[in-house]
This record gives C-alpha cells, sequence and structure tokens, in this order.
C-alpha cells in the first residue's frame, strides 16, 4: 500500500465525528486546488505554524468587505493556493435555503472557486473558501445572478443574523426574520463599506432561548421577550405529571430564582421573580406559555475573547415593543454605533469602550435612562453608578 | 462635500504614506483633521476609494485605507 502523504491529517479522520480532512480529500480528486489546500495544511501541522499570509485584497468593485484576501507562504511548494481567497455570502435570514438556491450557489463556487464552503461561519454567512484574485468580479457577479449579496468583514458592520424565529418556532416572541432582513437592508452601506473602529454584530433571537447566542457573540443583542404571567394551563400540567413528569424535581427544583412552586398537581408562579430563562416553558410547552404582552430586550457589548477578554451582552432597554419599520431599534443601533464610532479606539468593541469609559457615559450618550433591570451579568448586582448631581438630587 | 478638504486628505495621505508605515484605521485619518465633521471626512474616504485613488485593505478582521498606488502588488495568479 503506498504511503500517505498527509499522516498528521489522516489522524483527524479518525475519530467520531465527520472530518473536514474527509470533505477537502474528496474536493482534492477534482480540484488542484483542494490538493495544496490539504499539502499545505499537513505541512502547517508538521511544522506546528499557520502558512496563509492574512490580508490585501477586500472585495469587489464597490465593496469593502465579504473578500477576504489570502496567499499562500509557500507558493513554491503549493502553487495552487498561491491566492486563497475567501469569499462571504449573506447567507438567507433565518438560513431557510431553497434547495435549487444551495445547488444554484455550489454551481457558482464550483466554477469559480476550489468548490469548498462552510456552512456556516460564525457571523452566519455562507463562507466560500478559496478562489483566486481574477475569480473574485466574475464569482460575485454570478453570485448577484443568483439572487445573493456579499457579506461584512473587516471593520464594518458584519451580517446580521437571526434565529429560525416565527418560521419554525412556537416560542417567538419576535419576528426575528423580518426585523433582521429588515436591519440587513437598512444597514447596506455600513455593511459593505467598513468606515468603523472594528467590527460591528446585530444578532437576533426571538425568544430568550437565545438559538443564535446573541448575548455571547454580538455587540447589539436583540432578545424576544414577553411582559405580563406566565399562562398555565392546569390540565395540561397534569397531564405531563401524568406521563411520568416529574415536575417538582425536572420544573420547578432547577428553576434558577425558585419562582414556581407545585401545589397538589397545580402550578405556581411568582412570576414578579421570574428571570425568564425559558426551562419550565421549554419542559412543558404544552402546559406554560409567554405571557402575550411580546417584545425584546436590547443588549449591548457582548464578544468574543480577542484583544481582550469574553463579554457578555449587557440589558440597555428591558423591554422594546418591536412593529415594522423598527425605527425605534435602527434610531438606537444609530446612536450607539455614532457614540462608538466617534470616541472607541482603533479595534476597540462597544463592549470594550463601555467598560473603558462607564456605562453611566455611554447612557447619556445614547440618550438611555438607567433602570434598575441593567445588570452587568445575570442575577448579580447593579453595575450603574449615578452622577453626582442625580446623588445630590436623591439627597434633597 | 468640499472639494479642498478632499485634496486636503489625499495630501495628508501622501504626507503620512512618506515613512514605512503606508495603512491607516478610519480612526487614525478622522484625527488628522480634529476640526471638522468625522462623518465629512468617511464620505470624502469612501468618494475617493470609489475614484480608485484610495484603496482599502483588510485582514479579514480589521480594515485599513492606503493610498492605491502603495496597495501590494500580487504574485502571479493561478487557476482554481
Amino acid at each position: 500500500m503506498a504511503e500517505s502523504k498527509t499522516p498528521l491529517l489522516d489522524q483527524l479522520e479518525g475519530g467520531k465525528w465527520p472530518s473536514f480532512v474527509k470533505d477537502i480529500k474528496q474536493a482534492a480528486e477534482k480540484k488542484p486546488m483542494a490538493e495544496d489546500l490539504l499539502q499545505q495544511l499537513e505541512l502547517s501541522y508538521k511544522d506546528r505554524i499557520g502558512h496563509w499570509k492574512h490580508g490585501g485584497i477586500v472585495g469587489v468593485k464597490g465593496y469593502g468587505s465579504g473578500v477576504i484576501g489570502r496567499y499562500s507562504d509557500r507558493p513554491d511548494l503549493f502553487p495552487n493556493v498561491q491566492a486563497f481567497h475567501t469569499m462571504r455570502v449573506n447567507h438567507p435570514t433565518g438560513w431557510f435555503y431553497k434547495t435549487d438556491a444551495l445547488r444554484h450557489l455550489c454551481d457558482v463556487w464550483d466554477k469559480h472557486g476550489s468548490g469548498l464552503m462552510n456552512m456556516h461561519g460564525s457571523t452566519g454567512d455562507a463562507i466560500l473558501l478559496g478562489t483566486t484574485t481574477d475569480h473574485i468580479q466574475p464569482c460575485f457577479d454570478d453570485l448577484t445572478e443568483a439572487g445573493f449579496d456579499l457579506g461584512g468583514s473587516g471593520s464594518a458592520l458584519r451580517t446580521p443574523s437571526a434565529c429560525v424565529g416565527p418560521g419554525r418556532c412556537e416560542w417567538a416572541c419576535i419576528d426575528s426574520l423580518d426585523i433582521c432582513y429588515n436591519v440587513t437592508m437598512s444597514f447596506q452601506d455600513k455593511i459593505h463599506r467598513p468606515m468603523f473602529p472594528y467590527k460591528f454584530k446585530i444578532k437576533v433571537s426571538a425568544c430568550p432561548n437565545d438559538c443564535v447566542a446573541s448575548i455571547a457573540r454580538a455587540d447589539f443583542s436583540v432578545i424576544g421577550t414577553w411582559k405580563g404571567d406566565i399562562r398555565i394551563d392546569q390540565g395540561e400540567v397534569e397531564a405531563y405529571a401524568a406521563s411520568g413528569l416529574d415536575i417538582q424535581k425536572e420544573v420547578c427544583d432547577l428553576c434558577p430564582t425558585k419562582c414556581m412552586e407545585l401545589d397538589g398537581k397545580k402550578i405556581k408562579i411568582y412570576n414578579k421573580d421570574c428571570t425568564r430563562c425559558m426551562h419550565c416553558i421549554n419542559l412543558m410547552p404544552k402546559a406554560l406559555r409567554q405571557g402575550e404582552e411580546k417584545g425584546a430586550t436590547i443588549l449591548v457589548g457582548g464578544k468574543a475573547p480577542i484583544l481582550q477578554g469574553a463579554l457578555l451582552s449587557w440589558v440597555i432597554v428591558p423591554f422594546m415593543k418591536l412593529e415594522p419599520p423598527y425605527e425605534e431599534l435602527k434610531d438606537l443601533v444609530l446612536r450607539i454605533q455614532d457614540w462608538w464610532d466617534e470616541y472607541g479606539k482603533s479595534r476597540e468593541r462597544l463592549g470594550e469602550l463601555i467598560k473603558r469609559l462607564g456605562m453611566r457615559v455611554f447612557l447619556r450618550a445614547v440618550g438611555l435612562p438607567a433602570v434598575p433591570q441593567m445588570v452587568k451579568a445575570p442575577r448579580t448586582n447593579p453595575y450603574v453608578f449615578f452622577w453626582p448631581e442625580d446623588i445630590k438630587k436623591e439627597v434633597k | 462635500m468640499s472639494e479642498g478638504l478632499k485634496a486636503s486628505v489625499v495630501e495628508m495621505f501622501r504626507g503620512k504614506s512618506c515613512g514605512d508605515k503606508k495603512m491607516f484605521y478610519v480612526r487614525d485619518i478622522t484625527r488628522w483633521f480634529p476640526g471638522e465633521d468625522r462623518h465629512a471626512i468617511q464620505n470624502i474616504l469612501k468618494e475617493l476609494i470609489d475614484e480608485e485613488v484610495l484603496r482599502y485593505w483588510s485582514s479579514g478582521s480589521t480594515t485599513f485605507i492606503m493610498l492605491a498606488e502603495f496597495f501590494p502588488k500580487e504574485e502571479g495568479p493561478c487557476s482554481p
């Protein structure tokens, strides 16, 4: 048997889960680019160093983002990945593709690139991996013809993303799909023409389950919520108990604020103590439903650890009614971005800027009142420090 | 849009690009003109990019702007 040219990568195929190595090998049967990618990756594992040169080319005519330049630092060994640019394609909101659209996307990428795709990147875009400079514009033209647009990259508004929301989910408190689409269309210039100090991400989750993890990954998080009492169908509560669900142990005891109790066969909820964690509703969807008045909580400042440590988003608007055309929401986004653009250092995320200058400075700048629901982290102390004049007023 | 300000932006770019540093953050550029409206400078940058006097350069996570003449030349292209 011939000796493998990629012994280190081969080990990655041995695991329990499908391996990207297998996918690249499959692509390599048709594309020399994928073959060279495999070999360069093997060399990276051997040398314990990446062999990509980052940066450079950034887009197609009129765009400053959406294409990420990548070059091999060993074009002598791997000429087919000398240029291996990534294209970020703005995904359909909620990732709802028709199969013909997916096929079209694949055809375009087979024609212009390596054929390798990442569905999807952490921002949400469809990531098309590996094309050459001369193919960027024709690829974009074909993508446009198929109804796709490029997403955000660099110091721009990144492609907004949303959970499937009312498209498939009974817990949706807001139309996350429509909000995301509306925001995307309204802020096209900010996505395609990078002018910010750094990246800015907007994510929309339709309920507090937060399926797009907006609280951890977005500078501006919109999370669906409700006002009023959780609606209870006591008959269905009994049915759950009869079906074997240990409501005391699995629902009441696991409630983080202990805001519910089982009284015989009936459940009682102290709604004022509820933090909308969704645990009880997730477990007994037929018996418990969210309150009738629906809207969203707005949070800011979430980010993954790059320059500074990871931050969770902080509540700045506990409840906002969200209805088309979402002017209140978009106006708030613009005020926040403008403040951040004015005072942020280069490569400083919104959360880091708020941490540096203080939440009270931020609140005053964007014209929001300090309210008790603004907490630094779930179920911990209030973090808002009042202005000296406010304290004086209180003392009087 | 002030043509005078636009010319000043280009002139400033030329002056700042004399040394080794050729790429600048948008934030740095707006700070070159402390008395001017930041949005006006950003609009001028967009226009100069459209006119191909300036070019974006991005690492993928961060974007810089530079004079088009200093944009790195590529090595020979190859087909996928």
